[in-house]
């Protein structure tokens, strides 16, 4: 990443003087600095216990007038680490400049450094902005996007460069830095129905070859989209069609892409329709060495809800719908949701799955206070063998108690049977809110999936939240948690168990 | 990277007095004394929040220097985030309450492509009509909310510059909320 320098500093001498007046400026801090101790947490592995962290990411944001610059500093410190995975780092992790002008009736946007870029619903790329749950991968290098009144033309070109600490697995990622180059044009409000055109494409030469002796992979994809939706409000719809042409050791592959949603609102049943079709479709770049797999540039729409996992999503076919029915004025909503999903269909591996949920969100009080329940059952089935089942039901309840205060209690519990063998996991948090304040929350998990002695069952933890001022914020957490699955913030992984002590601490504000 | 930390902390300390400073001020730029007090940063030690440009849910451009003269409370949200449902309803009746004052609410939506979907469904079934834009690839909210916190308002005066930063979202948070607008509507707009 120290290479990023040289860009960096280029772009800001040949764009700087470009801001010929004195304008305001800006310069931001936001600042993470989380502290941990890992106990032994009786995962029956002991090379990730006992040793602590150190973890700090500083973001610095400027802006002066149409001159736009950001940059990422993260460290990881370790004392006692168990073995040689866990390294000691500090590094320049992301730097951007970005100008705007007028131009032709619209704006240019020029970007140097990383950037972040999705095309369509992100069949065909999807390089966003994650936390520090996910992977997060920018594109380093530039970008020209125009955009007016109703038309939206970029064209980027860069190489791969991912956060190289994963927070999960706490161990170094090497910078893939493969190369992507594409671009968009979407037109948009065609009357009458508001349609929006979007037509898409980019190339990508991962570093790594899977061969090297049969020459360099490379893949190529042409998506386009039309959207639109009905002034009245009463139907909206999304369409996406993808093509791709693979070359991999030596073989060319092609591969199908088709994506749509319906939206009807009727008064106050509302009807959502999604459905995903993928023929061998997906964008893997080189390898991700904290994880062993190769990084995934796409992030197509898998029709399950977030906190559910999906083993495949390239080659797939199916659809879901969702009833929702909006009751005092939207306060209260019951809804229910079935997704059928085939994966590999027609091979000997298809895999079926069904997903049947419902629920209700419902805010009362005045909005102040919320209870959402829901509860279903997911089925994979091969070889007309249940491969997989989940019942699962949720709970979320907040209610002010007076005096600033609010009472918050969330559960999650799964009965689950992976081919022959059944399981419980789940999960309550009960805590006592302040807003402006802070919280203190107790969360009790359990995990019966193996019921070997030395394995922990059951996690208790103790959080403590604490807000001193908007800029300031700090989180502790002693005890245990259960690992497994967990999405957060949009990005599921697989979390290690947890036992020790961790104190996250935030603050930002401006420096200049 | 040992010789890093040091001066991390150096800096949490230095942003936890520049935040406060401006905080333990009086405000005494509000030009008018109607304003209710608040914990908004006096005018004199705003910045500028930096342009952003983004598309509405219906594909109308949005972007934050066009609404300059206007107080903007930018609202970052997503569809599973249950806190920031909770708070659009009160949202989209402050945008409603406050529009010819100058009020403008954008909720920007960091929906990935795994649930962009469930977008219009959430702003139907709730009646909410306030103008939804859309950050696809995480661009600005990688800007303005580098954690991707959620909901993060940011409160903009009638000059783009950034007059406070609110984290999250708790029950009795609404009279504070509207006592921050309150008082940045009651600023003077900006000389040209």
């Amino acid at each position: 990443m120290t290479r990023a320098w040289p860009l960096a500093c280029c772009a800001v001498v040949v764009l700087g003087p470009l801001t010929v007046a004195a304008q305001e400026t800006s310069l931001r801090a936001d600042e993470r600095l989380v502290l941990e101790w890992h106990g032994d947490n009786r995962n029956g592995q002991t090379t990730d216990d006992h040793y602590g962290l150190a973890l700090q990411r500083l973001t610095l944001t400027g802006a002066s007038g149409a001159l736009r610059t950001s940059a990422q500093i993260d460290g990881e410190l370790f004392w006692d680490a168990p073995t040689a995975d866990y390294e000691d780092a500090g590094r320049l992790e992301r730097v951007a400049v970005e100008y705007d002008m007028p131009l032709r009736g619209g704006d240019l946007t020029v970007t140097t450094g990383d950037f972040h870029r999705q095309l369509g619903r992100g069949l065909v790329l999807s390089l966003r902005r994650v936390d520090e749950v996910g992977q997060d991968v920018t594109l380093q290098g530039g970008q020209l996007a125009w955009s007016g009144d109703t038309l939206d033309v970029d064209v980027f070109a860069g190489r791969t460069n991912a956060a190289e600490f994963d927070a999960v697995s706490q161990h170094a990622v090497n910078d893939p830095h493969d190369v992507v180059a594409g671009g968009a044009a979407t037109l948009r409000q065609l009357t009458p129905l508001q349609l929006s055109l979007g037509v898409f494409g980019m190339h990508m030469r991962p570093r790594e070859s899977l061969v090297p002796a049969y020459g360099q992979d490379h893949m190529s994809a042409l998506g386009a989209s039309l959207e639109g939706a009905a002034p009245s409000g009463i139907a909206a719809f999304y369409v996406e069609a993808d093509w791709q042409g693979r070359h991999v050791a030596g073989d060319g592959t092609m591969a199908k892409a088709l994506y749509g949603t319906l939206d009807l609102n009727l008064g106050a049943l509302a009807v959502q329709i999604e459905g995903l079709w993928l023929d061998d479709f997906f964008v893997r770049g080189s390898r991700n060495s904290a994880v062993g797999t190769a990084f995934d540039y796409a992030q197509p729409p898998t029709l399950e809800r977030i906190d559910q996992e999906v083993i495949d999503n390239t080659n797939t076919r199916g659809g879901r719908v969702r009833l929702s029915y909006a009751l005092l004025d939207g306060a209260l909503v019951p809804y229910a949701n079935l997704m059928v999903r085939e994966n590999d269909p027609g091979e000997d591996t298809q895999l079926d799955q069904v997903h049947a949920y419902g629920g209700a969100e419902w805010n009362y009080d005045g909005g102040r206070a919320r209870l959402n329940l829901s509860a279903g059952a997911r089925d994979e089935v091969q070889d007309g063998q249940t491969f997989k089942a989940m019942k699962h039901a949720e709970g979320d309840w907040l209610s002010p108690i007076g005096g600033g205060h609010a009472l918050h209690i969330s559960a999650t519990h799964e009965e689950r049977r992976l081919e022959s063998k059944a399981y419980r996991r789940g999960s309550s948090v009960a805590g006592l809110e302040k807003g402006g304040l802070g919280a203190v929350s107790v969360e009790v998990g359990y995990d019966t999936s193996d019921p070997s002695d030395e394995v922990r069952r059951l996690f208790v933890a103790g959080i403590l939240a604490w807000e001193p001022t908007d800029a300031i914020t700090l989180r502790s957490t002693v005890g245990s948690q259960r690992g497994g699955l967990k999405c957060v913030a949009g990005v599921c992984r697989d979390f290690p168990e947890f036992s020790g002590a961790r104190l996250e601490i935030v603050g930002r504000g401006d420096l200049l | 990277m040992k010789r890093l930390l040091p001066p991390f902390a150096l800096m949490l300390c230095a942003q936890a007095y520049a935040s406060d400073a401006p905080t333990a001020a009086p405000a005494t730029t509000s030009v008018s004394t109607a304003a209710p007090a608040t914990d908004l940063a006096p005018a004199a030690s705003r910045t500028p929040l930096g342009d952003f440009s983004l598309r509405t849910l219906d594909g109308k451009k949005a972007r934050l220097s066009d609404a300059r003269g206007k107080v903007v409370l930018v609202s970052f949200w997503a569809t599973w985030c249950q806190p920031c449902k909770q708070e659009l309803p009160f949202l989209d009746a402050l945008a409603k309450k406050y529009a010819d004052k100058g009020l403008v609410v954008w909720a920007i939506n960091t929906d990935g492509p795994k649930t962009l979907a469930d977008v219009r469904r959430v702003l139907s079934t709730r009646g909410l009509t306030l103008p939804v834009l859309l950050d696809d690839d995480g661009a600005v909210a990688g800007r303005l909310n580098p954690r991707v916190a959620m909901p993060l308002s940011i409160y903009v005066d009638r000059a783009g510059r950034r007059a406070l930063e609110h984290e999250g979202y708790a029950p009795g948070d609404e009279a504070a909320i509207e006592q921050r607008l309150v008082a940045l509507l009651a600023e003077a707009a900006p000389t040209p």
